[in-house]
């Protein structure tokens, strides 16, 4: 699991950068969207 | 080196400096006001003790970091004490004791809430609205309601450059035109809400405060002590805008008999308003019924 | 050396341009974390000045300098640009550039995105700040920003919402890099429960900011869709409720005085033991600790709305949870003590901020268990208390860390020792002035001054005068904090690999093997951690 290559130099760890990445980014855009959901729930 | 009691002297000297400069000091410009209900004098209370509590915690955790950078310098020879890293014991201890000193001040605190949210048996009610900047009162099933706006002397002193001296105001921005009027010894309940963006109602001699916002209704009560009746000065706790700073609340408390004469001194001039006003809307009948509708909604 | 072998291939990335290109095209995360700490330092002097507007038109009674309207936007814009534009800013900043030298990565996981983090911020606040020259004006509602009185701010309205859009995007962009970063790319043998608290402390952070906000990017949404397009999510004309923005905030509000804090605590912790010359105490209690608190930061938040009118049990419930937080927070000061206790301590000026953090940030502790107390804070809510109270965890609480950490760590970033005299004056001048000008708000807030006013009633103007003597006092002293830098970073000493000092029994982190300054490029082959 631990490294110390440069992502540039390892197309390996690179990818497993960029999915971790996107995963963390979709957990930020669900709870943003969730809010308005609850909102929209709750509100009417 | 002498870092860490100069550490030590420059802090506390900053303090005791800061404390000696202001000529007028006295213990009501320093703490949290008694007040003369029997719910701010708990208040009060329950503040004295956290206060005392944490002082005593301050001068344990304090004493000890003292004592560890007077006694474990470097210069003065201390040599680390590399065995030192954890102890079960001692963690667990610093985290439990805590505990308990928090359960003592939680089960106060509880049994307070309880008594500050019970607003049954008030025999007044009165409703309070906050606008930008200015309170209305209404004390409901009376008929009686007003404005509250800051007195003129405040008002003009306070503009940007006026020229006047605020010390030579009486009551600067605690004062204003129409105070709210109390009877002492009576438990009542205030009505907040707003009617435009949000307030807060706060009387430090009562204790407590309480947000009026818009399109909810929020309660608290009060009980001036009977026998201490007095004005009693507090202003608008909440950013409300531009003159947020200049909305003061003034409430005149006054034994159960003058209240009662003040009362119905202001009930014969809401009626003869009232009177005023119907004549208005006599008046403007001929006009159509949409001028009767606005007249009346006035 | 491995890097010789390599040197062809990447030669593409070894090269930097020079000049102002240099900085507008760097992925290096040292060079990112430069401009981070740069632009976090201007923010600091200009939320200042903003500060030294309020204290001065609090001078005395009777408003002197400003509008009363404007006097608000200085409030509003000096908290917004203090904690989103400082605070939160340098932390990013100490984060790029310690997190890859302490777990011996050669980079940030994604260094591209790293520098569209910043540049991002960097438009956010020109974006806020332009909003001071609006018709209108700038904000005005408080850094709160509660509805209705938001709803009132002029053409500012839309233009302060998107800053605040961008801001987060950059947060949230910036925490996922130093998650990939801490998951990813430690150097062999370096597990997670041997990694430095500092990095440990963003780590933590690094979900906070993840899951809070976007939290306040919606709130904000709902303000501006209230405010254009007729919604009435808190607009109680239309049914809308103002108390469920205040929820929203402070749900995101509340993880985001942590987001502050937790590195501070990181910054000190490593500080603490390097001149007490001996491990942290409890090391896994510190990380269990952090931990907690991050995880109680979720379940107070309405302790800052007790005035509302919650229901009772709700009032129970949050003033029992936040009381909770006492206990890992009391947990670090009692380790930090302990961590002290029969070391060698030595008073350099990175431990003379963290011994000031100590004392003055437990200060902070002790009014925010005071204001915990839901039926004492009924009297202390909106009050001056509020204002001493946080200024004390956030002044000599998380800037005097972020002190405390440049000092530690400039030496290590230019090369050069900076002047230990001037450091010395600097935290001495700073110290005492931070004390006159927020302890005297405690009486304030006692005596009845509420907060966010521009003009007082006159049995407050004395304790106002010493807070603004205060004031100015810390606003000056700050320029000889610049000062030291500019001159650190012009020359001076040469400063060893390890700058201070460690003794063998105490070997140093990562951070302290490679020279001073550190190259451009650290740990390209990586290190072995036993």
């Amino acid at each position: 699991m631990s490294t110390a290559v440069d992502p540039r130099e390892d197309p390996a760890l690179r990818r497993r950068n960029i999915r971790l990445a996107i995963v963390l980014g979709i957990v930020a855009v669900a709870v943003y969207v969730t809010f308005f959901l609850v909102k929209g729930m709750g509100g009417e | 080196m002498a870092n860490s009691k100069k550490l030590l002297a420059g802090t506390t000297g900053a303090i005791v400096a800061a404390a000696s400069l202001p000529a007028r000091a006295d213990w009501s410009l320093l703490n949290m006001p008694v007040g003369v209900s029997e719910l701010s004098r708990e208040i009060y209370g329950m503040h004295m003790l956290i206060l005392w509590i944490c002082v005593v915690i301050a001068i344990f955790t304090f004493g000890a970091m003292i004592y560890a950078m007077v006694k474990f310098r470097k210069s003065k020879g201390a040599v680390a004490d590399m065995s030192m890293l954890h102890n079960t014991k001692l963690e667990i201890a610093w985290t439990i004791v805590p505990v308990f000193i928090l359960v003592g001040m939680a089960i106060p605190s509880v049994d307070k809430l309880i008594k500050i949210e019970d607003t049954t048996g008030s025999e007044l009610t009165i409703k309070v609205t906050g606008y930008q900047w200015f309170w209305e009162y209404e004390y409901l099933g009376t008929g009686v309601s007003f404005y509250s706006r800051l007195d003129e002397a405040s008002n003009e002193a306070r503009q940007l450059d006026s020229g006047l001296d605020p010390e030579a105001v009486d009551h600067y921005l605690r004062n204003v035109d129409n105070p709210m009027v109390v009877p002492t010894g009576t438990k009542i309940r205030l009505l907040l809400t707003a009617n435009d963006v949000n307030h807060a109602w706060w009387v430090p001699d009562f204790g407590m405060k309480r947000d009026a916002i818009p399109g909810f209704i929020n309660e608290m009560w009060i009980s001036v002590d009977a026998d201490k009746p007095g004005t009693y000065r507090g202003q608008c706790a909440e950013l409300c805008g531009r003159d947020h700073g200049f909305m003061p609340i003034v409430v005149v408390a006054k034994p159960r008999a003058e209240f009662d004469a003040w009362l119905a001194g202001e009930q014969v001039k809401a009626q003869q308003a009232s009177t005023g006003a119907a004549t208005t809307v006599r008046v403007e009948t001929t006009d159509g019924g949409e001028s009767v509708r606005l007249a009346k909604a006035e | 050396m491995a890097h010789h072998e390599h040197a062809a291939e990447h030669a593409h990335h070894d090269e930097k341009p020079a000049g102002i290109m240099r900085w507008l095209t760097t992925t290096n995360h040292k060079d990112i974390g430069t401009m981070y700490l740069v632009f976090s330092l201007a923010m600091f002097l200009i939320g200042g000045l903003m500060a030294l507007v309020i204290r001065a038109e609090l001078f005395q009674p009777g408003l002197q300098f400003v509008d009363p309207g404007f006097f608000n936007q200085m409030t509003t814009m000096h908290a917004l640009v203090m904690v989103f534009g400082a605070v939160m800013p340098a932390t990013v900043g100490l984060a790029n550039w310690m997190i890859p030298m302490q777990i011996g990565a050669p980079d940030m996981a994604l260094p591209r995105m790293n520098l569209f983090s910043f540049w991002l911020l960097f438009f956010a606040f020109m974006l806020l700040l332009s909003t001071l020259f609006l018709p209108g004006g700038a904000p005005a509602a408080g850094w709160t920003l509660y509805p209705p009185l938001v709803l009132q701010t002029g053409d500012a309205f839309p233009v302060a919402v998107f800053a605040v859009h961008l801001m987060g995007a950059s947060s949230i962009m910036g925490s996922i890099n130093v998650i990939v970063t801490i998951m990813n790319m430690r150097a062999p043998g370096m597990t997670l429960l041997k990694m430095p608290l500092f990095s440990w402390s963003w780590l933590i952070t690094a979900y906070l900011l993840i899951a809070v906000m976007p939290v306040l990017a919606g709130g904000v949404t709902m303000l501006l869709t209230d405010h254009f397009f007729a919604t009435s999510f808190f607009n109680p004309a239309g049914g809308g409720d103002p108390v469920l923005f205040q929820h929203i905030f402070w749900f995101f509000g509340h993880p985001e005085v942590y987001i502050m804090i937790l590195p501070a605590f990181g910054i000190v912790s490593e500080i603490v033991q390097t001149f007490s010359r001996k491990p942290i105490f409890g090391y896994e209690a510190m990380v269990y600790a952090i931990a907690s608190i991050a995880f109680l930061s979720f379940i107070v938040w309405a302790h800052h709305m007790f005035t509302v009118g919650m229901p009772l049990a709700g009032q129970m419930f949050f003033t029992l949870s936040t009381m909770l937080i006492a206990i890992p927070t009391g947990v670090k000061v009692f380790n930090w003590t302990a961590t002290l206790w029969r070391g060698s301590i030595s008073f350099e000026p990175p431990m003379l901020f963290a011994i000031a953090f100590l004392f003055l940030f437990t200060i902070g502790g002790f009014s925010g268990l005071m204001l915990a107390i839901a039926p004492a804070d009924f009297q202390y809510h909106d009050t001056y208390f509020v204002v001493a109270h946080f200024h004390y965890v956030l002044v000599p609480g998380a800037v005097f860390a972020i002190m405390a950490a440049v000092y530690y760590w400039l030496p290590k970033w230019t090369g050069h020792m900076y002047d230990m005299k001037l450091a010395n004056i600097h935290f001495w001048m700073s110290t005492i002035f931070v004390n006159v000008l927020f302890f005297p708000q405690h009486f304030l807030g006692l005596a009845g001054m509420p907060r966010r006013i521009p003009d007082y009633a006159t049995q407050f103007s004395d304790w106002n005068m010493v807070s603004s003597i205060g004031a100015f006092g810390f606003g000056l002293s700050q320029l000889l904090f610049v000062y030291i830098i500019l001159k650190a970073a012009k020359g001076g000493a040469k400063a060893t690999a390890g700058v201070w000092e460690h003794p063998a029994d105490f070997p140093a982190g990562l951070e302290w093997t490679v020279p001073s300054p550190a190259p451009y490029h650290t740990f390209e082959t990586a290190p072995e951690v036993k």
